[in-house]
């Protein structure tokens, strides 16, 4: 990432176990609400964090639980959104998560890049730091920026 | 080669291999051609070799450009009719065929191929032949008179390698007639007039060599002119043109060579004939498409689904337009990647012919159905197994010619190759008229090499003795020759035809010869597969994998299924096969250990237990799908077998690439995603690895036809004698009744009992049939069969249940006159008897001089009909029915495969089902009427729908006739006496 200061990047934000994360909207390919899919088909063997396998538009696509994926351990919201990613990010997935949010413009000065010395701060709770590039300061607060193409990394 | 475009060398080798592929035919067909076909054949000849020297020169191919540039010289001989096409001497064209194959194999790599003896036979054909050597002077102009203006260099063509100034000598006439042969080879960029004759700027593929040859007039005069590209912009587009490069002060001169005229002419029209239109496209790129295509199909299905039943007129109207194009699109595509069978075909005559000179016999091959088209991948596999097959006959199959004449045939032997399409599958046959394979012989063979004991050859069928040659090991010739090789014989063809889900079939006729069939699918793209559920998600096995569906009923469960060593098996085909609980397998990520599978085992046998006492019998049931995979051999349970669907494969997720059972995901038609079974994953994560041979194992031959759910027959079945299981299509029986034995009076040689006042014959199997005699009990049961003239009944001494028959219907089985088949029901084999067939074995005086004399069967050979039937049961029946009256019956297993047999072959019948999925009977025959080509085939609606409303639907929809299913006599008088109709008015209408 540039650090220009005068620039900005989109980001994509969304929510999950009550806590706000982004990633960069050029990531992200679309989102659907899970009611508009037919059901995900569950995965026997695969790794926890797997939800199983979705049809997008005659593409087959992995669905990650983000929930497992941060070790959210709450009860799912009645209803919950989908977000998949550009090729770029990684083969054919997408995320469950709690509730997709919006595009939002941020300030690359606003955006402080994630070094392991922000390990002990615990910026968003428990979000795995593995998955975090950057942290977005906001006047709500602070939002980890995730990278996708490390959320296939076990 | 650092110059070169390697695409520009691919480009090269494929299209030389072409014309390889064609001179080879050409030269084969030169050995029995007329003569005047011989010019022709020699001219396209010619012209392959020539343009792969060219090319060869331009790629900077040395050797290629070498050795073709000396075949090229001996068949310009041949062409000029200096040198006669003998034998021998197409023999070593051919030799360099190969040669120049396998220097194309290694074309561009450092890789040296001897050829250099070929080479020099050549030569020396040449020399000894050659004009030049036969003294001719050169003559040869001593420098270029054309000035190279600017005006001259716009009009040099730029497919024209070589340019010469050509002086003709002669009177007017001549100098016309030798200008016009010359402008058939190039083009006259300058003419002019000169003393006792013409000369030209002459530009032309030909080089050097050749020049000499297009230039008919004694005493002409030639010189190649160099024109160096220069950096200027007109001379940069010009072909370069290396060898002038390298030696551009060579002066190349020959001597004239006449050519007679017709042959040069004959020579620019057939060139221009032979041309097609065709784009070469990456397969990468069609397989892409393809794949889009299929998606698309999914699309449209999962559309259709949901507006089906919607009452707008414009969305129906888009949707029947989206399923049109759709259609088509697919159709075309997947008619990209087919080409016909020739290209694969097109190569046995040459090894026939090889092979017979080797061994000494006298082979002729003969082929057909070359333009029947199958999927690029399956026709690339198909070429070795099918050399193979040829190989076996003319080594094994085609006796020696002394022998025979011995047994009287003819001296020459004949392998006749056919391919055509059936019930949507390509049939290969190969058929010889040599000596056969003995049973016998096979059966000695395989217990003498310890591949079965005498114990398991018991029950075998010659059949199936026949089929055992394709076990690994198994070597017929009993000297190991070089030709068919030390055992590796068809065990490996059977694993390669098998590897493209077909299936190999042999069938022999001691003394007469030999016919395997191999059955493959259309097209690997889209596989077939069952669908089976288990755990609540739908799974799909693919069919390859699949054996065969059981189903065990109520009691039947707790008695076929034990422990052993603390595994689950059950007993299948007198074998024991290891079972695989596949929610167990669903429930547990890593693979099973001994204690698990006992765990699971015991507590499974517990609970069928429990199950067998809590509940009456009958209700509960348990689907196993048989499996196989390579030497493993096991039974899946599943939940619920769902059917049969046509998958598009998708790699799994590289994340889940680790997981051994799946083989890939696939979208069902509802749009949700299912996972594909990895069957030998399955086996390994469940069963453990295989070590040593599977006891277990038993032969089975390939399956017929396949199981699918909604084939499921409703059937009785019982027993007579105590050793058998009978069944018969409910469809067929009017009632049972019960009746005493003691009622069952004895007139003369003949059984009767009185049934609501009627006397009836009573039959019973074992009259008819080579089957255990009938067992006498005090109640017995009758069964009436419906459609019959004169009443009878057939014995039953216990009638078991009215069952689903699931299972694949199997008529490879056991076979007798009389019997339609056998299926597997459960751990039983259950025969299916012909009833009609039955009967008129019993009583043929009933059927003497009815209508059975007056079917002509000698004509009928000649009648093609074609039906379109979807249950494998009746599609079986009313195939074996018009078979024995020696009709020719193509079978389609729906409307839609039989419109597209309709496309391609011509018919003189169509008899179809009424309900079939895909297209139903109604729209087929209307889809037949609506088409000028078989508007007027005969169609006759077969069907077990028996009301005047349907009867009335299906002549308002082009049927010209209906027959109610089925009595075999009735039937066949029916279709006998339409033909008989039918005939004259096509007589009449064609006059």
């Amino acid at each position: 990432m540039k650090e220009n200061s005068d620039s900005h990047t989109q980001l994509y934000s969304f929510i999950s176990d009550g806590q706000t994360f982004a990633v960069k909207a050029n990531d992200v390919k679309e989102v659907r609400s899970h009611h508009e899919l037919s059901t995900i088909t569950p995965v026997f063997h695969a790794p926890d964090i797997v939800r199983g396998y979705i049809n997008v538009r005659g593409e087959i696509n992995l669905v990650l639980d983000f929930r497992k994926m941060i070790g959210n351990e709450a009860p799912r919201p009645a209803s919950e959104d989908l977000i998949f990613f550009k090729e770029s990010t990684g083969p054919a997935f997408g995320i469950l998560v709690d509730r997709a949010g919006e595009i939002f413009s941020s300030k690359n000065s606003d955006l402080e890049a994630w070094t392991s010395a922000h390990d002990i701060s615990s910026v968003s709770g428990s979000v795995k730091s593995r998955y975090t590039v950057s942290i977005c300061k906001t006047e709500k607060g602070l939002i980890s920026v995730l990278d996708p193409s490390r959320f296939m990394s076990l | 080669m650092e110059n070169t475009d390697s695409t520009l060398l691919e480009e090269f080798i494929s299209e030389a291999s072409e014309h390889l592929a064609e001179s080879e035919q050409l030269l084969l067909e030169l050995d029995s051609a007329q003569d005047g076909e011989k010019k022709e054949l020699i001219d396209r000849i010619f012209r392959g070799i020539h343009s792969i020297k060219g090319a060869a020169g331009f790629l900077n191919l040395e050797a290629i450009n070498a050795f073709s540039h000396s075949m090229e010289n001996v068949l310009s001989l041949v062409r000029s009719g200096k040198l006669e096409a003998r034998p021998d001497l197409i023999e070593k064209l051919l030799q360099g065929v190969d040669v120049l194959n396998k220097m194309l194999d290694v074309a561009g790599k450092d890789e040296h191929t001897e050829c250099s003896a070929l080479l020099s036979a050549f030569e020396s054909i040449v020399s000894g032949k050659s004009p030049a050597a036969a003294s001719a002077p050169a003559k040869s102009l001593k420098a270029a008179s054309f000035v190279l203006t600017q005006e001259i260099i716009d009009k040099l063509p730029a497919s024209s390698s070589f340019f010469y100034e050509i002086h003709i000598k002669g009177n007017p006439d001549e100098c016309e007639e030798a200008f016009n042969e010359l402008m058939n080879f190039g083009q006259s960029i300058e003419r002019q007039s000169i003393a006792g004759g013409i000369k030209l700027f002459f530009a032309t593929m030909l080089d050097p060599d050749m020049i000499g040859a297009a230039v008919v007039t004694e005493g002409s005069e030639i010189l190649q002119l160099k024109i160096q590209p220069s950096s200027s912009a007109p001379a940069a587009s010009w072909p370069s043109n290396p060898p002038l490069q390298e030696a551009p002060a060579k002066v190349q001169l020959t001597p004239s060579i006449p050519i007679p005229a017709p042959e040069a002419a004959q020579e620019a029209h057939v060139r221009k004939t032979v041309r097609t239109e065709t784009v070469r496209i990456n397969v990468e790129v069609l397989d892409h498409l393809m794949n889009l295509a299929s998606e698309l199909v999914l699309v449209r299905n999962q559309h259709m689904q949901y507006f089906t039943g919607r009452q707008d007129g414009m969305a129906s109207e888009i949707s029947r337009r989206f399923n049109a194009v759709t259609s088509e699109l697919q159709n075309s595509v997947m008619n990209i990647r087919m080409q016909p069978l020739g290209n694969v075909f097109g190569k046995l005559p040459r090894i026939v012919r090889d092979l017979a000179s080797r061994l000494n016999k006298q082979i002729d091959i003969e082929i057909a159905g070359e333009d029947v088209e199958v999927d690029k991948t399956i026709l690339e596999s198909l070429a070795d197994p099918l050399t193979h097959m040829i190989r076996n006959c003319c080594d094994h199959g085609i006796e020696d010619p002394p022998d025979r004449v011995k047994v009287g045939k003819t001296p020459g032997g004949k392998i006749f190759v056919q391919a055509r399409h059936e019930g949507g599958q390509i049939i290969v046959s190969i058929a010889d008229d040599g000596k056969g394979i003995d049973p016998e012989m096979i059966r000695r063979k395989v217990i003498e090499k310890g591949l079965k004991t005498a114990d398991d050859l018991r029950h075998f069928q010659p059949r199936q003795i026949l089929s055992l040659i394709m076990l690994p090991g198994f070597s017929t010739a009993s000297k190991v020759s070089e030709i068919s090789g030390r055992g590796v014989g068809m065990d490996v063809v059977k694993s390669a035809i098998e590897k493209l889900s077909g299936s190999l079939d042999i069938d022999s006729i001691p003394g007469k010869g030999t016919t395997l069939t191999l059955s493959l699918p259309l097209t690997l793209a889209i596989m077939s597969s069952l669908l089976i559920e288990s755990s609540g998600q739908r799974f799909a096995i693919p069919q390859v994998n699949l054996e065969e569906v059981v189903c065990l009923f109520g009691k039947e469960i707790a008695g076929k299924i034990e422990i052993f060593n603390g595994q689950e098996v059950f007993r299948y085909h007198g074998g024991i096969v290891q079972l695989v609980r596949f929610n167990e397998v669903l429930r547990s990520a890593s693979p099973f250990s001994d204690a698990k599978r006992a765990e699971i085992a015991s507590s499974n046998a517990a609970a069928e237990q429990n199950a067998a006492l809590l509940t009456s019998a009958g209700l509960r049931s348990l689907n196993i799908a048989v499996v196989k995979v390579g030497s493993r051999h096991y039974g899946l349970v599943v939940d619920k077998v769902v059917g049969t669907e046509e998958i598009v494969v998708k790699p799994m997720h590289p994340m889940l690439k680790n997981l051994k059972c799946y083989l890939g995901a696939m979208i069902l038609g509802d749009g949700s995603v299912s996972m594909i079974l990895d069957i030998d994953g399955i086996g390994k994560h469940a069963l453990g690895h295989i070590h040593g041979s599977s006891s277990s194992s038993v032969e089975h031959e390939p399956e017929v036809i396949v199981a699918r759910s909604d084939d499921a027959q409703k059937v009785l079945s019982f027993r007579s004698g105590p050793h058998e299981k009978f069944a018969i299509s409910l469809a067929l029986i009017k009632r049972v009744d019960w009746i005493k034995a003691e009622n069952i009076q004895i007139i003369g040689n003949r059984r009767f009992v009185t049934v609501d006042g009627v006397p009836t014959q009573v039959v019973s199997l074992d009259q008819a049939l080579n089957v255990s005699p009938c067992e006498i009990k005090d109640d017995m049961f009758l069964i009436l069969p419906k459609h019959i003239k004169r009443p009878f009944g057939i014995l039953a001494s216990e009638f078991e249940e009215i069952e689903d028959i699931v299972a694949h219907f199997d008529s490879r089985g056991y076979v007798e006159d009389g019997i339609i088949g056998s299926a597997t029901v459960g751990p039983k084999i259950v025969i299916f008897p012909d009833i009609y067939r039955v009967i008129e074995k019993i009583e043929p005086e009933w059927f003497a001089g009815e209508d059975v004399q007056k079917r002509d069967r000698d004509a009928n050979s000649k009648i093609r009909i074609l039906l379109a039937e979807d249950t494998p049961f009746f599609r079986q029946l009313v195939r074996k029915y018009l078979e024995s009256d020696n009709y020719h019956v193509t079978t389609a297993a729906n409307g839609r495969e039989a419109l597209e047999i309709l496309g391609r072959q011509k018919f003189d019948m169509l008899l179809s089902d009424l309900e079939m999925p895909f297209v139903n009977g109604w729209r087929l025959v209307e889809a037949v009427r609506a088409n000028p080509e078989t508007r007027e085939l005969p169609a006759i609606a077969l069907t077990s729908l028996d009301s005047d409303h349907d009867r009335r639907t299906a002549f308002q929809s082009g049927f010209s006739d209906y027959i109610v299913k089925i009595e075999r006599e009735k039937f066949l008088s029916q279709i006998a006496k339409f033909f008989a109709r039918y005939n004259p008015e096509k007589k009449a209408a064609s006059q």
